[in-house]
């Protein structure tokens, strides 16, 4: 190639590597975390980090500087999960509501303050078992958990992240918070850590 | 009044922090007055509290660091050839029109004669041989042992800056003035094409060595490198504390040339101090 071209060409490809390293390599940590829990293991998580940030790299021209550059990695990333791994899963996870709505009705939970419930309801839980739990929701209530209550994302954040209304944010919550009660409920349970009806 | 639905519906939004306006009061009586309903919201709260307190945030293992960071150089590498063969094939075709080329080569000409020698912008990965934090560790061994010793030595800092001046390093040598300084040292190097300046002050009982590079060559570079977590944070502060070697005393600094690496026995904080105080 003739030189001046060259060395305009790497001029443009320097000035767009630094800017991608500059605005969403940062973000590195909050996207791996939600790797982690939406796949559930390090190498998938890896993989899919990967593969977003070579996606987020190879269309930094469409990203649009000064909105929310989180959002749109999140979006990458939640694509390319739903590509990778949705498309081998033939039909969609199903929940069966009248067994977390028969969860509620049947535990005998007298306090209402949450210490004691949750010696009450699961005992010596550990932090393996709410993670399996957690883990354990289908994806799109999964989501919302992690991103509002471990990355501390407000509604409207979530709603733009997952491209839903708010509404379906808060139903998907909701839901998802019960969910994980029910699962962690009979998984204490089944450890004899506390009496279950 | 809230009644049992909307209590219900709004539950989540009250462990959020995000009640809509006017609705937190008459919530609140609500809850006051229907335990189903505080269970309710106690349950949920305790969910919400099992994962905030179980569920860890953890760091990127460094391995992944590398990894994407590897990856990205690739896909920079492989940028830069395929536009060139985009835009040599451009000029193959032949059917742009003439003077629109020489007009977009004069004023890409302009363009490069008016600034810098260009480097080539090929990045390697980084690893600890050519980690600029380490080079910059072990060169200050060798001047605290004497075997690395300054070119020349001044009580006058503007000597410094004029001994740089003429010793063709292309680009901006950076000199903090430290106002406590008893002497300053400078020497000017080339290692692999790679120029580097070393400076280096006596302050009290303690010696503090700089480094510095190009910012092309310590960012985007194929013979020194810096890791992931130091070029973020330049990009962003740009300063940087290795977290890595927290007896070791290390603080870097980006200019608009030069990467900066200051080593020293130095409290930590103190050197901060001393480097940042104009």
């Amino acid at each position: 190639m003739i030189p001046v071209l060259q060395a305009v060409v790497s001029r443009s490809t320097k000035k767009k590597h630094t800017e991608f390293e500059a605005e969403a390599l940062p973000h590195m940590d909050v996207l791996y975390n939600f790797a982690l829990r939406t796949t559930g293991n390090e190498d998938d998580a890896r993989d899919l980090l990967q593969e977003t940030y070579l996606k987020a790299y190879r269309f930094w021209d469409k990203y649009e500087k000064g909105t929310n550059i989180r959002a749109w990695l999140f979006r990458i990333m939640k694509n390319s999960y739903i590509n990778r791994y949705r498309k081998e899963t033939k039909e969609p996870d199903k929940v069966d509501y009248d067994d977390i709505e028969n969860f509620y009705n049947s535990i005998r939970a007298e306090s209402t303050d949450p210490n004691d419930l949750q010696q009450q309801l699961y005992g010596n839980l550990l932090g393996d078992e709410v993670t399996k739990a957690l883990q354990s929701l289908p994806d799109d209530f999964r989501t919302v958990v992690i991103l509002c209550d471990i990355e501390g994302l407000t509604y409207e954040e979530i709603a733009e992240f997952v491209e839903c209304p708010i509404g379906t944010v808060r139903s998907r919550l909701h839901r998802g918070r019960k969910l994980l009660q029910a699962k962690l409920f009979e998984y204490a349970k089944q450890q004899g850590m506390i009496k279950g009806d | 009044m809230v009644d049992c639905d909307e209590a219900q519906q709004y539950a989540g939004d009250a462990i959020d922090r995000s009640l809509p306006n006017g609705i937190g009061k008459e919530f609140q009586a609500h809850l006051e007055k229907c335990k189903p309903c505080r269970r309710e919201v106690a349950l949920e709260t305790l969910s919400k509290h099992l994962v905030r307190q179980n569920v860890k945030q953890i760091a990127t293992p460094s391995s992944i660091q590398t990894l994407i960071l590897s990856s990205l150089h690739l896909e920079y590498d492989q940028g830069q050839s395929d536009r060139g063969s985009w835009l040599t094939g451009l000029l193959s075709l032949r059917v742009a029109l003439p003077a629109l080329a020489g007009g977009i080569v004069a004023l890409v000409f302009f363009l490069i004669v008016s600034s810098r020698t260009d480097p080539s912008y090929q990045m390697t990965a980084h690893t600890a041989s050519n980690d600029i934090i380490n080079l910059s560790f072990a060169n200050f061994a060798l001047m605290q042992s004497g075997k690395m010793q300054p070119e020349m030595v001044t009580a006058a800092p503007e000597s410094v800056n004029d001994f740089f001046q003429k010793s063709n390093l292309q680009f901006g040598v950076h000199m903090p003035k430290l106002k406590t300084c008893e002497w300053y040292g400078g020497s000017a190097s080339e290692c692999s094409g790679v120029k580097q300046a070393h400076l280096l002050y006596k302050v009290g009982k303690e010696l503090i060595y700089v480094f510095e590079v190009s910012d092309d060559d310590a960012l985007y570079g194929t013979q020194v490198s810096l890791p992931l977590a130091a070029k973020r944070a330049l990009a962003q502060s740009g300063w940087y504390t290795d977290p890595d070697h927290p007896d070791c005393n290390v603080v870097l600094w980006k200019t608009d040339e030069a990467v900066c690496v200051a080593v020293s026995t130095m409290k930590k904080a103190q050197l901060v101090a001393l480097l940042t105080t104009p």
